[in-house]
């Protein structure tokens, strides 16, 4: 049992200790914005480990994991597994992490690009492995899905439930099936509504403007989408379509377009909409 | 003040008739129904009641309402209006209907029609002068609504586009301009909201209560099944199934059999009692 005093004689000094329970985080930049308030509030000491897809070398990530996890990782309660544009390198990352990590101890992975069940199926302590949903934590909603597998200890799904609870979402357990239940409704309505502007039924604006005004919806879908970034929201699903095998999850090609031209949304200033960058603050010049 | 002529004794055409009355405007509230118009005139005068007490509707307003309102059952009284807009109800009547009082119109009068899944290129076709047939579709509650949908047919001119959202604005309405493609706007993009939770409850991945809860959460209003309960289940699966046939069938807008087999069995949401949530006294 950690605590997260340390009372030995080779005691750090206080400062240098968790002061909870600790939590690592494998994330990209934009998901440890949207999951790190939220850990933090959970009373969680964390500590990230950023992935940058564009960059990412896995056999220097897993061996640098590994030391870690032999020092300053040693105490970590429980792993969260984002990192949902490392479509192939995740499964070898949980899969490093089940090894190391005491049986005991949950792993968090995120079912935006593949169910609980898939991601737990070589685990040696797939009791432990509990999924969750990434896509609305992106789009700033705060409420999250956690979902057990057939092999997962309801309790540990009950105390990951508790755990986002306790970090001020809206959390609930659902039946592990691919996208969940937000992810499922949210990306075809993205979709749905790409397919309009792209048959030229009505400008983005338009469209989001009747969603606001007509079905009093809180957000337009096609800002929000530009938020979330399209790049995610074609993963979603190509990963719907591929596991359902239904034509109803077929991506908007308008959708696919924007997103392999790098005009992924917001963050690279164009999507649906254009985006001005911020104005970055600049130092008074001297009088 | 324009003349306007509203066809259909209904919660959209009282709804239609009072928003214009409310802005000073001429109404002739057609319906074929003797025993509904003998109601009409107490049903436009509830809805203006309302919005006097809200605030919205100033006496002056009020005081020319019983002059200002026509009730008629004859499409030959209609023939000098400004605007006719048609809020009638079976999609089956509509067309004989439209035809009918499009051979009464000069051909420079506005005909205006609101339907929520039909074509309007289809309706302004059965009509002598298709050119000035335009989709206004309206969202129930009228007078609340936002938004009203602006719809084009093929053949529609520019000018009666142009018009019909003029009146829109004149009514403090936002006009959204939609090509004439099935479900238009709102009815096509808010679709996967209610099918695809559907398809979610009868997988067996979360309760009714759950997935409500869960999209709720996001900040809308009313989640999935709550919304189809309130809306019904009938005008749902019916407005469902028009889109697939319209789109010749096309996987997103399949029905489902689900709420299929709930129709079977007399469950249509709050208006029965029972739906997705049952709203019986214990």
């Amino acid at each position: 049992m950690t605590t997260a005093r340390n009372k030995g004689p080779r005691a750090l000094p206080r400062a240098a200790l968790p002061t909870g329970p600790g939590a690592l985080l494998i994330a990209d930049a934009e998901e440890r914005a949207a999951l790190d308030p939220v850990l933090k509030a959970a009373g969680l000491a964390l500590t990230t480990r950023l992935v940058d897809i564009r960059e990412f070398d896995l056999e220097n990530f897993l061996l640098d994991l590994e030391d870690a996890f032999e020092g300053p990782l040693a105490r970590t309660a429980v792993v969260v597994v984002a990192a949902d544009l490392l479509v192939d390198a995740r499964i070898d990352i949980i899969n490093l992490l089940d090894q190391i990590l005491e049986p005991e101890r949950p792993i968090l992975v995120s079912c935006s690009q593949a169910t609980a069940t898939e991601q737990s199926a070589l685990a040696d302590h797939p009791e432990r492995i509990v999924g969750f949903s990434m896509l609305p934590l992106l789009g700033g909603h705060r409420v999250i899905e956690v979902a057990g597998t057939a092999r997962t200890d309801p309790a540990i799904v009950e105390r990951v439930r508790a755990l986002f609870q306790a970090g001020g979402l809206v959390a609930r357990s659902v039946e592990d099936r691919p996208g969940l239940v937000l992810a499922r409704i949210l990306a075809p309505i993205v979709h749905e509504a790409a397919n309009a502007l792209d048959e030229g039924v009505a400008s983005a604006q338009a469209i989001d403007d009747a969603m606001r005004l007509g079905a009093e919806w809180p957000f337009g879908p096609l800002r929000w989408a530009d938020g979330v970034g399209l790049h995610r929201l074609l993963l979603v699903m190509e990963f719907l379509q591929r596991n359902y095998e239904d034509a109803r999850y077929r991506p908007a090609p308008i959708i696919r377009r924007l997103a392999l031209s790098g005009m992924v949304g917001k963050a690279s200033g164009q999507g649906f909409y254009r985006y001005e960058p911020e104005a970055q603050p600049r130092p008074r010049p001297a009088r | 003040m324009q003349h306007l002529a509203v066809l259909g004794v209904n919660e959209l055409g009282i709804g239609i008739a009072s928003l214009a009355l409310a802005h000073g405007d001429r109404v002739s509230l057609w319906d074929a129904d003797g025993g509904a118009l003998d109601t009409a005139r107490q049903r436009v005068e509830a809805e203006l009641a309302l919005l006097a007490k809200r605030g919205s509707l100033d006496a002056a307003a009020r005081r020319a309402t019983p002059d200002a309102l026509t009730l008629t059952h004859s499409l030959a009284s209609l023939s000098e209006v400004d605007v006719a807009i048609d809020a009638s109800g079976p999609e089956s009547g509509k067309a004989a209907l439209l035809s009918e009082l499009g051979a009464l119109l000069p051909a420079q009068t506005i005909f205006a029609t609101s339907t929520a899944t039909a074509s309007i290129t289809a309706l302004a076709a059965v009509t002598p002068h298709p050119t000035r047939v335009v989709g206004m579709h309206f969202f129930i509650p009228v007078l609340a609504s936002a938004v009203i949908e602006i719809i084009p047919g093929l053949r529609t001119a520019s000018w009666a586009t142009d018009r019909a959202a003029e009146l829109a604005r004149a009514w403090e309405k936002t006009p959204v301009e939609s090509r004439n493609r099935p479900g238009f706007i709102v009815g096509r993009v808010s679709l996967p909201f209610a099918s695809e939770a559907i398809e979610i409850l009868d997988d067996g991945v979360a309760t009714a209560g759950t997935i409500d809860a869960l999209v709720e959460a996001l900040g809308f209003r009313a989640g999935p099944f709550a919304h189809l309960d309130t809306l019904g289940l009938d005008v749902y699966h019916a407005g469902c199934k028009a889109i697939y046939d319209a789109t010749f069938g096309e996987a997103r807008y399949r029905p489902s059999t689900l709420v299929a087999e709930m129709l079977e069995a007399g469950l249509l949401g709050r208006v029965s009692g029972e739906g997705f949530y049952d709203y019986r006294p214990e």
